[in-house]
């Protein structure tokens, strides 16, 4: 299976005919709906919440969203896919808006923000200016503020290889996210399906310090005070001897103070 | 996009972003358009707690409609709630323009969407 990351940058690949294209497959249709479902569930939100959807393209995802009682405003960089969307007559607010210049809402706007195949796409380098470290690190950081404390994201994506899902996870590590990956069907090599779960800094709790033992023998004592007078005369006859000097033969009475009663 | 998107949106640019004065942007030359839908009251209520008050009424005072009640009224009374609903998800910005108050840095509304594309040197 060919990547569309590798063909063309999303506003050019998304064009007129692909766009209808994948808006009319009812298995991209079908697909992408299960996905959406899986992210709501992983969000677990109450109802009439405000979401953000990053890669809306056509509204396949918003659609869902609307279903399930929720409100959205959509982001995506390709106008033949918000075209359709117009044309479908989808629910949300859709905008015109390149996920790497980042998110371009105020802070604590949104309830929880979901993201339906897109992020990928930040991994691209598809003109000079593009520099994917800069490009997620700037969505990341954009997307936190403008989650409400405690909002959670839901990515659902197709990494290219291991480093950048990694690449990715750094990214929103960074920015302050906490959080992991979820992969639904991992043997499968045509239906696993990762998603990142993020939280917007949630309340960390209290940190459990049940049976826990405080160590007091980290600070090391002085070697002077844990060593008797005979362990310092052994010691310092050691160093001589090895030196070649002339030495008394240990005995027992070596390091013994002498009486005064002699 | 809707009026209550609008209250969300800021500028982007480099210069503007996460800056509070780069907030509300101003509409200018629009057309606007009334389209019903639902009164949904657990989103409004919701959404009552998130809407920035003083950047509403600026919005709406530049848009030539100045809003004729306040935050706290609007929580007590059912009917002004509707009234908020029409304003905020009823009434969206067709054609127009949205001008950043800091730097501004114009966006372009056409059919509805608002582009928030950005050239290079502002990213």
């Amino acid at each position: 299976m060919s990547r569309p990351e590798q063909e063309a940058p999303p506003e050019i690949f998304y064009n007129d005919s692909e766009a209808s294209k994948y808006t009319g497959s009812s298995r991209i249709q079908r697909i992408q709906a299960e996905m959406t479902l899986r992210a709501l569930d992983l969000l677990s939100l109450p109802p009439s919440s405000y979401i953000l959807d990053i890669g809306c393209g056509s509204g396949l995802s918003g659609e869902i969203l609307s279903e399930e009682g929720h409100y959205w405003v959509g982001m995506d960089i390709s106008p033949s896919m918000l075209q359709i969307a117009l044309e479908r007559d989808v629910d949300g607010d859709i905008l015109l808006s390149d996920m790497g210049q980042g998110v371009p809402f105020r802070p604590g706007s949104f309830d929880a923000a979901i993201s339906i195949s897109a992020i990928q796409w930040l991994c691209n380098v598809d003109s000079s200016e593009h520099d994917p470290k800069y490009r997620l690190s700037k969505f990341f950081q954009t997307l936190f503020s403008s989650l409400k404390r405690g909002g959670r994201a839901v990515f659902q994506f197709y990494p290219a290889n291991d480093t950048q899902r990694d690449t990715i996870l750094h990214a929103a590590k960074v920015a302050g996210f906490t959080g992991g990956l979820v992969i639904d069907d991992p043997e499968s090599k045509k239906n696993k399906k990762y998603y990142m779960v993020l939280v917007a800094g949630g309340s960390p709790g209290d940190i459990n310090l049940d049976g826990v033992a405080i160590d007091n023998t980290m600070k090391q004592k002085s070697k002077k005070s844990t060593e008797s007078r005979k362990q310092y005369i052994m010691r310092k006859k050691e160093l001589m001897k090895r030196r070649g000097e002339r030495v008394a033969k240990d005995s027992k009475y070596t390091g013994r103070k002498r009486r005064t009663r002699f | 996009m809707k009026l209550l998107t609008l209250n969300f949106v800021q500028c982007a640019t480099r210069d503007c972003a996460g800056r509070q004065d780069a907030f509300p942007l101003a509409p200018q030359n629009v057309q606007l358009a009334a389209q019903e839908t639902d009164l949904d009251p657990d989103f409004m209520a919701n959404i009552l707690a998130k809407i920035d008050w003083p950047g509403l009424e600026t919005s709406l005072n530049q848009l030539g409609r100045p809003l004729t009640f306040t935050k706290e009224q609007v929580e007590q009374d059912q009917n002004l709630l509707k009234e908020l609903h029409s304003i905020l998800i009823e009434t969206t910005i067709q054609e127009g323009e949205l001008v950043c108050p800091r730097c501004s840095h114009i966006y372009h509304v056409k059919d509805g969407i608002a582009s928030f594309l950005l050239p290079p040197h502002l990213v």
